[in-house]
């Protein structure tokens, strides 16, 4: 029988996936914002299950940290992507191809 | 001033006229141009005169070296040219003939040309075309010779296709100079081949080390050099088989015709035959090859001057036969007539073509000679001289065409060499001259005028000169004539005959074998110990003298009888000749036969080479290359597709794939 944190785990691989997915599939800008917080999350929840197994705290501490950045990403991204409106009227991923080779 | 320096001079003075007019002068006026390039000429000749008539006369050889040219590694030691200048008697005829003949002809350059624009480019050329004569007969060595033999080939393109912007002139340039260039391969043979035996190129040097016993040794070699040699021959004095480029060569302006084409660039051929004389009769076969090309040229050309109506074209015909018969006389071992024809040909070729181009001036540019007819009374020193022109080239007892001509005919009979079949391809090579060219005289001078008038309207330039009166031109152009006339009769008293002399009580030699002793004794020597002596005799050289003569006076009265009634004359015997006739007026159609048997095969490799070659290597390499790389870069820039998913997604896969390899 699996114990909560292994649990917490598995659960955060399906979370990182969905994630992923999100990111890679999404074309709206402000959606791939939600599923880097998604996988942002997933990284967390890892952390911190596995803080709980080797029974350590060093994954908790980290969990802080990232959050801390996540908190800061969404607000740089957020200001981002308005800036982007502003000048491109559209915030489609597919819009923005001026780096293609 | 010392000799040397005199010597440096006469090569240096044209080469600074042509730099004159070619590059300083552009904007002057034309008597300005006109008065450079002349005098740049003359005052060679004045030096010339001094230098032949004082120290080379009494048996002096100036060398001068101007710098040192060309020094390379050769089996240990150092095979050393330098820029070096020799003047023996035989460079000293040429000399004077170059310089005398050049003089003349630029002065009356100066008036044929009046009507150009831009004449600074045609004498700057000329001076050129001088300088590189005088380093081709003044070199010491092959390579300064071959320096000049390349710079007239140049000269020769530049100034036949003067008149550029009408196609065929320039193809005809062309011509000329590809026609050269196959024997410059000879030249360049014989010389390489010259370093190979003697370890050296200069002329004294290998005369000095050319002994009998090394020539017997290497008797294979030495014929090679002699017929390679002969290649180079008769690519610049257009012998068989080369000789095509000559008549086109008329392409030029008459003034180029008359000193390139007819006095000096084409005998460069026999001045080097004689300069090599010492090395040329060691082998028979060389010698004998030369002879009989010689005859051949000699006939076949004169047999195409029969039917021409071109008045240049018959001249250049006669040159091109005139020419075989100076190889003809180097060939049976007569160098000093060879040299003496040269000489008397280059006054009389030369006084032939000016009066040609006086014609063509004051006819506005008509060379046909069906169109001319009685104009001695318009042009009457045009007239004579030309007369005197054509009995000298006939050998009209008297005028010295006779005496060089007749000389060289006995020797192909009697020379060590020689052989009766050649005297008489020789001698039906004079008939057939006799004849063409009192044809030409009598329809261009003599009988009724058939000048069209209507054609001058026409014309573009608007002058004085637009008189539609045909008168005789100026003293610059009548001058030239009158002098040239004079030499050709007193031109060929250098080379009496034998059996003459003796009748007049002269002994010993005549003057040119006497001149030419120390360049050709080594020669003679060689033929005395090898071949024995000649096998002539007074009556022999009577008999021969008797017989051309006879001939010449025959063809020449069937000339008049047959002309009288005008150029229609000879149509009964054109059409009993049927298609031989055809043939000759098509030139015996060797130029189709060459394009046929060489050009298009030439073209035809050359068009596999360009398809193999440079459509399939080098385009290939070209074009496919990049063609390659940009297949690949499209397929690497496609995965630069701009969007942050699929970049993304390649991370994921790359992720996965790093995964996959670390932990199974």
């Amino acid at each position: 029988m699996l114990t909560l944190p292994e649990i917490g785990l598995y659960f955060s691989f399906l979370l990182f996936l969905v994630g992923l997915a999100g990111v890679m599939f999404r074309k709206n800008i402000l959606f791939m914002m939600v599923s880097v917080e998604i996988l942002l999350n997933a990284a967390n929840l890892a952390f911190v299950s596995a803080s709980k197994i080797t029974g350590t705290i060093d994954g908790q501490v980290v969990m802080f940290f990232v959050m801390a950045v996540a908190a800061c990403e969404a607000a740089v991204g957020l200001a981002l992507i308005i800036a982007l409106y502003r000048t491109k009227a559209s915030i489609e991923a597919d819009d923005l191809k001026a780096l293609r080779g | 001033m010392n000799y040397q320096a005199m010597l440096a001079a006469v090569l240096l003075i044209p080469l600074l006229g042509s730099v004159l007019n070619g590059f300083f002068l552009r904007k002057a006026p034309r008597l300005v141009t006109v008065t450079v390039a002349t005098l740049a000429i003359a005052l060679p000749f004045v030096l010339s005169c001094a230098l032949v008539f004082g120290p080379i006369a009494s048996g002096e050889v100036i060398r001068t070296e101007l710098f040192k040219w060309i020094s390379v590694p050769l089996e240990g030691g150092w095979l050393e040219i330098p820029f070096a200048l020799s003047l023996d008697r035989l460079s000293g005829i040429l000399l004077l003939i170059i310089t005398g003949v050049g003089s003349l002809i630029h002065l009356y350059a100066g008036e044929y040309m009046h009507h150009e624009e831009g004449v600074y480019r045609f004498f700057a050329y000329l001076n050129l075309f001088v300088f590189s004569m005088l380093s081709l007969v003044l070199g010491a060595n092959m390579v300064v010779t071959f320096l000049g033999w390349e710079g007239v080939g140049v000269c020769s393109y530049l100034l036949i296709g003067y008149w550029y912007s009408d196609e065929a002139n320039a193809r005809a340039g062309m011509k000329a100079f590809v026609a050269n260039r196959v024997g410059d391969l000879g030249f360049l043979l014989a010389m390489f081949m010259s370093v190979k035996l003697f370890g050296s190129v200069d002329y004294s040097a290998i005369a000095a080390s050319l002994t009998n016993e090394l020539a017997s040794e290497n008797a294979s070699m030495i014929t090679a050099i002699g017929l390679c040699m002969l290649l180079g021959v008769a690519g610049k004095s257009a012998q068989l088989p080369l000789y095509i480029w000559l008549p086109d060569a008329m392409a030029g302006p008459t003034p180029v015709s008359a000193l390139i084409h007819a006095a000096t660039m084409v005998t460069s051929g026999i001045y080097l035959m004689t300069r090599m004389s010492f090395l040329l009769v060691h082998s028979s076969t060389a010698m004998t090859t030369i002879a009989v090309i010689g005859a051949a040229t000699a006939l076949f050309a004169a047999t195409i001057g029969l039917v021409q109506n071109d008045i240049k074209k018959v001249l250049a015909y006669s040159t091109v036969s005139q020419l075989g018969f100076m190889a003809l006389g180097c060939g049976v071992g007569a160098f000093q007539y060879g040299v003496a024809h040269l000489m008397t040909h280059a006054f009389f070729k030369a006084l032939l073509f000016l009066g040609a181009g006086s014609v063509i001036h004051a006819m506005h540019h008509e060379q046909d000679i069906r169109k001319m007819g009685g104009l001695i009374k318009k042009m009457p020193i045009t007239g004579w001289t030309f007369v005197i022109g054509t009995l000298a080239i006939i050998g009209f007892p008297g005028f010295s065409g006779f005496f060089s001509k007749d000389e060289i005919l006995y020797y192909a009979w009697s020379g060590t060499f020689g052989h009766p079949l050649l005297w008489v391809t020789g001698a039906l090579a004079a008939a057939c001259t006799s004849f063409y060219m009192v044809r030409l005289t009598y329809l261009v001078f003599f009988g009724q005028s058939r000048v069209e008038h209507a054609h001058h309207h026409g014309h573009g330039h608007d002058d004085h000169h637009h008189s539609h009166e045909i008168h005789e031109n100026p003293w610059t152009m009548t001058l030239p004539l009158v002098l040239l006339a004079v030499f050709s009769i007193v031109g060929g008293y250098v080379s009496i005959p034998h059996a003459i002399m003796h009748v007049l009580g002269l002994e010993g030699d005549n003057a040119i074998t006497q001149w030419l002793y120390p360049v050709i004794s080594s020669a003679k020597e060689v033929m005395k110990a090898v071949h024995g002596d000649a096998h002539g005799s007074a009556a022999l050289e009577w008999g021969l003298m008797g017989t051309s003569t006879l001939v010449m006076l025959i063809m020449s009265g069937f000339a008049i009888a047959l002309y009288k009634v005008g150029p229609q004359g000879g149509d009964a015997y054109a059409q009993a000749a049927g298609g031989l006739y055809r043939l000759i007026l098509d030139k015996w159609r060797i130029d189709e036969l060459y394009q046929a048997v060489i050009i298009e095969p030439l073209k035809k490799v050359g068009d596999g080479f360009f398809k193999f070659g440079d459509r399939a290597v080098i385009e290939g390499v070209i074009n496919e290359g990049p063609r390659g790389i940009y297949l690949v870069t499209s397929v690497l820039s496609d995965i630069q597709s701009g969007l942050v998913r699929n970049y993304l997604k390649l991370v994921f896969v790359a992720v996965v794939a790093l995964g996959a390899w670390i932990f199974i």
